[in-house]
């Protein structure tokens, strides 16, 4: 069954999610953000209702400072908060938070909002997407969103792993020779401009609104959001 | 005063009635000695958590005292805590399955 966290301050609202999850998924409640730390770096849970206004600390900047460490452990975010401002709501989402629920909320849509969220999971795992570039794992393709619509990449097979190696590594600078390693596998003799012109292509090819591929000096290539 | 809830909520919400009642004297306290962080604080809980237990009335309440401590209003504060004394003096709870119509 999958493992929902609740990170809110108020004990009532983690009684009404117990109340209403029965059966649905697994929940586990915290009231302090170290206390849910703890939790989470010992348990795989896959969705964390994050309450904004926490006692010790601020529901938002704790997303923030442990978005990558989140990330890598496939837990989703759903914020709860009192606050409807959309500029909130926009950061919120701009983190990457799957939904983003205001208080007072109906028990019954809260769940229903998380269990979506939990299904989807399952469903896209055909899918790896990173906002408008998406890995079709099944089949080793690429679309890009554009304007509402999918279009097809055409990547070899070894393109389609380099530019997932770097979707998945995010930020991350890699050297010639670690690309090599990771991507085209230690048992294969190629050259690191090998690499150069691979990447080439991807640039060319993979033309995203939201990353590129930068080159970061002295260390290789790095996978980034465009500034 | 009768307020129809659903029927999911028969387990926790005499817990939760149970609680608020013990929340009136803290809000006195709280009044008295103008600790207006725990004030407001518990102000925001309740409008929160109130309406997904429906109780509305208390959830406006909340609102409002979480609302006036942030404008360093006091005047209606005692009659703010006096209201959800009263009301929750005075509710009744009738459990009803949710696909009922009411």
């Amino acid at each position: 069954m999958k493992k929902v966290l609740v990170l809110d301050d108020d004990v009532e609202i983690h009684e009404i999610v117990k109340a209403y999850a029965k059966g649905s998924f697994e929940v586990s409640c915290f009231g302090r953000i170290d206390q849910a730390m703890e939790e989470l770096k010992q348990t795989q849970v896959d969705l964390v209702l994050l309450d904004i206004g926490l006692e010790d600390g601020d529901g938002i900047r704790f997303f923030a400072e442990n978005k990558d460490f989140l990330a890598q452990r496939n837990c989703k975010i759903l914020l709860l908060s009192g606050e409807k401002s959309l500029s909130k709501k926009l950061e919120a989402f701009h983190l990457g938070a799957v939904d983003y629920v205001v208080k007072p909320f109906e028990p019954l849509e809260l769940i229903a909002r998380v269990r979506a969220n939990l299904a989807s999971e399952e469903q896209r795992q055909e899918w790896y997407v990173k906002k408008d570039i998406r890995f079709n794992l099944e089949s080793g393709t690429v679309f890009l969103e554009e304007e509402g619509e999918l279009n097809e990449v055409p990547l070899s097979p070894i393109e389609f792993k380099l530019m997932m190696f770097f979707a998945k590594n995010e930020g991350r600078a890699f050297t010639r020779t670690q690309l090599l390693d990771k991507v085209w596998g230690e048992t294969l003799h190629v050259s690191e401009r090998t690499v150069d012109q691979h990447v080439s292509k991807l640039r060319k090819k993979v033309k995203s609104q939201f990353f590129e591929i930068r080159t970061s000096r002295a260390l290789g290539y790095r996978f980034t959001a465009l500034k | 005063m009768l307020i129809k809830v659903s029927i999911d909520l028969e387990d926790i919400l005499p817990k939760y009635l149970e609680n608020r009642r013990k929340e009136v004297d803290e809000l006195k306290a709280f009044l008295a000695s103008k600790d207006l962080d725990s004030l407001k604080t518990r102000g925001h809980r309740l409008a929160g958590n109130a309406p997904s237990y429906g109780m509305e009335a208390l959830g406006s309440l909340g609102v409002k005292i979480e609302r006036d401590v942030q404008n360093n209003d006091l005047t209606n504060m005692e009659g703010y805590i006096q209201e959800i004394e009263n009301f929750l003096n005075s509710v009744e709870v009738e459990y009803v399955d949710e696909d009922e119509d009411w």
